[in-house]
């Protein structure tokens, strides 16, 4: 009779286990296991999602590692994209954060929310993201530190809770860009807010909109100076501090083991201009370093790799995709398309089935808008409407009276300007505009009309803004 | 649906914006601080039992901390979450307390304390509109709740709601009849809506109340009879106001509010004198009340009389305990431009504090450095954590004459500290004593950015474009610099001047109308003009400075001395390279030399310099714009010629190589070169190096 023996299958076990573990554990913090088509399928029937969405106010792509910085500006928002889905070719619907964050929340064109300015307000007619998730179940909370989102511009609809968080305590050393005009706080008062929610909540489902501000401050403390003294160094320090914030959300999440059960959503209303085309900031040009924005999505589970979508997309493309991988159908009339079939086909390819993929074929063509009203800020003069149409193959600039014309590929700086030498281009892309601008809000009641009072005042010129009114 | 956020708020008139804004300060505004009130009600638990033991010591923080965890372990529990967003609320974190209220509010019995306390923790974090929502669904349980109704009333009063905020706050005031916070509440609202008749009336029931509190809060006693008073002056009954305040002043000595706002209503009757009698008296009153001393300081101040202030703030240092005292005399003698005065001072406010903050040790290193002390400053510098070392450090390389080292101070510590105006406009300075001037423009413009009121790079900025004929951008930044500076005449001359320049009479008309609002203070436009005068003698004297090798130090001293003078950085640059043809720097000066105005002679150099460095490409255009502004431009030729040459554009090369012979100003060298390229087959399949004779 053979003895037993013991040893031999614990060790078999124990390797088993290893190799298991091995396959659902990241080493560095991240404790969602690895996930594929199936698991992305299968996230529509899911009845425990969360959804975190963080919009990193004034971000610009190209100023992030995921997206080819040289600097290391973004090591979390990177190992986001690492490990989840990132958008190669996004662009923000404007270069001011009202007029964006309006299409983001609708999915439609500005010309079609018909927020241009600064005493335009969503129409309550809207149904926002918010109002569809709290239907759906959601506790939903806004934290927001931007008054142009403020709850009198319509953008708390929806919200259970949609607040700003009282400033607490900075970080040793904190700084931000401007003495004479101080927003209050930074974005880890933000963190602070969503730990206390999180605290509190229990099991219910969650969507949290966490407006970051701190890179539109150039918001840094010491252990994220570094990168040199001009105000583009700043700029690269505070996203360096505000991809520490990101961090600090996900940190939280992880210890109270909900990133598995947690769709993050990170993206950005406008990014920021160091004179490439003679103006320093935003909102006053529609040019890439202003609107090629960053769009990633990281799901509850880990893609390995991740994957990179290079089908062009746009802001008014987010909540589309993001109802579309939860199961949610829009009714409502959008500007903007789920690139959820984008994702499952790279998907299936990066899961070694092509098969299921279909044959790699180039996306559709595609025309994008992004819409600046010049005068945004002086609600008594007509508008100035500056708009920037992309196709595939150029970026139109159309302003009153005048035309420029870009080769994306062989110019993505827009510093050649083509509208004399393809005049044929130039004049239907401009048609395709003045149409555009044609169209009218798709709200029955029109565009509600707000004053702004003087606190309000008070914290849009904190942001840097010169906004004319008051009372 | 949401049916909120499409109010259009209609404009008012601002018919008596007086009466509201001294109404405001003289106690209104204080309906703006929300009153916690947390009542410490007992639960019967055991953890409970402690924790509100605690909380009746004071311990709030602790409290919370110890809620917390029992939140952490039961988030199900509604009255765990109630206590710990009232013990949030007590310790200011009413952002934090809206998600354990809320969760609160679930709970059928706990929703109309929960709700009331979720209102104000939601008005205190900016939400009015949610703030309503929450004491209404308290009001709708309970239409009797006051609590709900005051916390409503200011919410709607921060919603611009006037109307809705005054019948909750008469809804209030009828169940609270005896609540001074309410008839300030309801008072508040009245002047807002500019009811005034009714606002009379209003204060007329609330004074018994008021009058109760003489005793027991005199400080609230004493704001509402300096309300009552301020109302009756503004109103137009002046003597009545006037003999109010008095009767305030004597009911109340010891309340500053009485005295504050008695001398604010003097002032606003242009009674400065009267207004400082009653300060000088207050503080003869109380010696040892320090706002009556510096209230009275800066009105000597104000009308000149420094000895007698300094006298005041001295004494002050005498009587009272502790920094303050010597930090108001430091910023006296920073006010008068006494930087030792001020190190004194300032060395005695730090012996008096533990762990003094940084920036008041940045503040006496600069002091010192300022009153001359470079080694004492030095000494302090040392001692400071950065960034500060690295600014004060890079304040002392300037002040010694060595820009190189103070920008690269200057910079590090800008990196940590890049919201700096002032250490920005010092690396501009650097920079532009380096003869860096694009590395200057970019710090001015940054210190414009950060802060334009603390530094005067606007103006910096405004002389440079003006230095380079850019009178667009020079009138532009003369003019930020006058508006970020209205008060300073200098500002308004440079404008002045910068718009006869270039005859800009809009300018011209913003400068005079801001000089014309300053009275008295024309002086500086007599010195702008004899400052032009003096330049134009500086200018003259430095005109074509022989390039000389040997004179590098007293040339780099010279740009220190001035670094917008276009001769100056040229001669520097040439005598560079000489000694270090290609480099960095020299590329550098001629750049500035040619923003500067420098003209063909900088636009030679600097491309000369760039065929020496091998940018044959960037070289041509500058060559050819120095050859069209030069009557005798064969030096450019020649090294055009080498440019073209170097590029493989032969017939270009051989052309410029010919013209640079039509003109002086070859070396023997030089022309014996040029006449062997100009006529010598070159080899046209490649580009070659340029060979300098």
């Amino acid at each position: 009779m053979r003895r037993p023996v013991l040893l031999p299958h614990l060790i078999v076990a124990a390797l088993m286990v290893a190799a298991f573990l091995a396959t659902q554990m990241r080493l560095d913090g991240d404790s969602r296991p690895r996930g594929d088509l199936e698991d992305l399928a299968a996230l529509a029937a899911r009845d425990d999602l969360n959804v975190l969405f963080v919009l990193v106010d004034t971000l610009r792509a190209d100023h992030l590692g995921a997206y080819g910085y040289a600097r290391p500006t973004s090591p979390r928002i990177d190992a986001l994209a690492e490990t989840g889905i990132r958008f190669e070719d996004h662009l923000a619907q404007s270069s001011w954060t009202k007029t964006s964050m309006s299409s983001i929340w609708t999915s439609l064109y500005p010309q079609h929310v018909g927020v241009l300015r600064s005493t335009d307000v969503i129409s309550p007619e809207a149904d926002l993201p918010a109002e569809t998730l709290r239907r759906a179940g959601f506790r939903t909370v806004g934290l927001w530190r931007n008054g142009w989102v403020a709850p009198n511009f319509g953008f708390g609809q929806g919200f259970e809770s949609y607040v700003t968080p009282r400033p607490g305590r900075p970080p040793e050393g904190f700084r931000r860009e401007n003495p004479g005009f101080r927003l209050v706080g930074n974005d880890f008062d933000i963190v602070t807010s969503f730990d206390e929610l999180l605290r509190t909540s229990g099991d219910g489902r969650w969507f949290v909109y966490a407006h970051m501000m701190d890179v539109h401050q150039y918001a840094t403390d010491e252990e994220s100076a570094l990168f040199g003294p001009t105000y583009l160094d700043a700029y690269d320090n505070a996203i360096h501090f505000t991809d520490r914030a990101v961090d600090a959300l996900l940190d939280l999440l992880e210890a109270r083991d909900l990133r598995d059960r947690t769709l993050v959503v990170l993206a950005s209303d406008h990014g920021e201009a160091f004179g490439e085309h003679g103006f320093e900031g935003h909102a006053r040009d529609l040019h890439a370093e202003v609107t090629r924005t960053p769009w990633i999505l990281s799901l509850p589970f880990r893609l390995d790799p991740g994957i990179v979508i290079d089908a062009p997309s746009e802001n008014v493309d987010v909540w589309p995709t993001v109802f579309d991988l939860l199961g949610i159908e829009l009714d409502a009339p959008i500007d903007g398309r789920s690139l959820a079939p984008e994702i499952r086909t790279a998907l299936a390819r990066a899961g070694g089935a092509p098969e299921d993929a279909g044959p790699r074929a180039p996306h559709p063509p595609r025309t994008r808008i992004a819409h600046l009203d010049r005068h945004w800020a002086r609600a008594e003069v007509a508008p100035l409407h500056a708009v920037a149409l992309t196709t595939d193959r150029h970026r139109l600039f159309y302003y009153p009276g005048r035309t420029d014309l870009y080769d994306r590929e062989r110019d993505p700086a827009e510093r050649a300007n083509l509208a004399e030498r393809d005049p044929e281009t130039a004049a239907a892309l401009r048609q395709t505009v003045e149409d555009y601008l044609a169209s009218e809000p798709v709200w029955s009641g029109g565009v509600p009309q707000v004053e702004l009072d003087d606190m309000q005042l008070g914290q849009l010129r904190a942001l840097g803004y010169v906004v004319e009114g008051g009372r | 649906m949401s049916a909120r956020g499409t109010t259009i708020l209609a404009a008012r008139t601002t018919a008596r914006p007086r009466v509201l804004r001294a109404l405001r300060r003289a106690g209104l505004a204080s309906l703006l601080a929300l009153p916690v009130v947390v009542s410490t009600g007992c639960h019967e638990t055991d953890p409970l039992e402690s924790i509100h033991a605690l909380q009746s010591q004071g311990e709030w923080l602790e409290s919370a901390s110890r809620l917390q965890a029992l939140v952490e372990a039961s988030p199900e529990d509604a009255r765990l979450q109630l206590e710990y967003g009232k013990a949030l609320l007590a310790v200011g974190e009413a952002t934090r307390a809206i998600w354990p209220l809320r969760r609160a509010t679930e709970d059928e019995g706990l929703a109309r304390e929960a709700g009331v306390l979720l209102s104000m923790a939601l008005l205190s974090s900016m939400n009015p509109d949610d703030a309503i929502a929450a004491a209404s669904r308290v009001l709708e349980l309970d239409p009797e709740a006051a609590e709900a109704l005051f916390v409503r009333s200011r919410a709607y009063v921060a919603a611009r709601r006037e109307e809705d905020a005054l019948n909750d706050a008469d809804r209030y005031v009828e169940l609270e009849p005896d609540d001074p916070q309410g008839r300030l509440l309801q008072l508040g609202i009245l002047v807002m809506l500019e009811q005034l008749g009714e606002a009379e009336e209003a204060i007329a029931a609330a004074a018994p109340i008021f009058e109760d509190l003489a005793d027991s809060k005199p400080e609230e006693a004493a704001r509402f009879c300096v309300l009552e008073g301020v109302f009756a002056w503004e109103k137009g009954d002046r003597e009545a106001g006037e003999q109010h305040l008095e009767g305030c002043l004597a009911r109340f000595p010891e309340e500053p509010i009485a005295v504050i706002e008695t001398v604010a209503a003097w002032d606003r009757a242009g009674e400065a004198e009267q207004a400082t009698t009653i300060v000088r008296d207050a503080l003869s009153r109380d010696p040892d009340r320090a706002e009556y001393r510096l209230m009275l300081a800066e009105r000597l101040r104000a009308i000149g009389d420094d000895d007698e202030a300094e006298h005041v703030l001295r004494e002050g240092t005498q009587r009272l305990e502790g920094p303050g005292p010597w930090l108001a005399l430091h910023d006296f003698y920073v006010a008068i431009d006494d930087h030792a005065q001020a190190a004194e001072a300032m060395r005695e406010a730090l012996d008096r504090m533990s762990d003094p903050p940084a920036a008041l040790r940045i503040a006496y290193a600069d002091d010192l450095l300022l009153s001359g002390d470079l080694v004492a400053a030095e000494r302090e510098a040392e001692q400071l954590p950065p960034p500060g070392v690295h600014l004060v450090r890079g304040r002392i390389h300037l002040a010694r004459r060595d820009p190189a080292a103070a920008r690269a101070a200057l910079e590090e510590g800008l990196r940590l500290w890049p919201d700096n105006a002032s250490a920005r406009w010092l690396a501009g300075r650097a920079a532009e004593q380096m003869g860096d001037l694009p590395g200057a423009i970019a710090h001015y413009r940054e210190s414009v950015r950060s802060d334009p009121a603390r530094s005067p790079a606007a103006a910096e900025l405004a002389e440079i474009y003006a230095a380079m004929g850019a009178g667009r951008d020079a009138i532009e930044f003369a003019d930020r610099h006058l508006a970020s500076h209205p008060e300073d005449p200098e500002a308004a001359a440079l404008l002045l001047r910068l718009a006869r320049r270039f005859d800009r009479t809009d300018a011209s008309t913003r400068a005079l109308a801001a000089l014309a609002a300053m009275p008295g203070r024309k002086e500086p436009l007599r010195a702008e003009q004899a400052r032009e005068q003096g330049s134009a003698l500086a200018v003259a004297g430095s005109e074509d400075p022989a390039p000389r090798a040997d004179a590098d130090p007293s040339l780099e001293s010279a740009l220190i001395d001035a670094p917008r003078d276009p001769g100056v950085l040229l001669v520097l640059a040439r005598a560079l390279s000489a000694r270090e043809p290609g480099s960095d720097r020299v590329v550098m000066l001629a750049r500035s030399a040619l923003m500067l105005g420098g003209g063909g002679e900088a636009g030679t150099l600097l491309g000369r310099t760039l065929v020496e460095r091998g940018d044959f490409t960037a070289a041509i255009p500058v060559l050819q714009h120095a050859i069209s502004s030069l009557p005798a431009p064969a030096i450019a030729q020649y090294w055009l010629g080498h440019a073209h040459e170097s590029l493989g554009q032969m017939d270009a090369a051989r052309e410029a190589y010919a013209r640079s012979l039509e003109h002086p100003g070859l070396s023997a060298a030089e022309r014996a070169d040029a006449t062997q390229r100009a006529r010598a087959p070159l080899d046209d399949s490649r580009g070659r190096g340029p060979s300098a004779p």
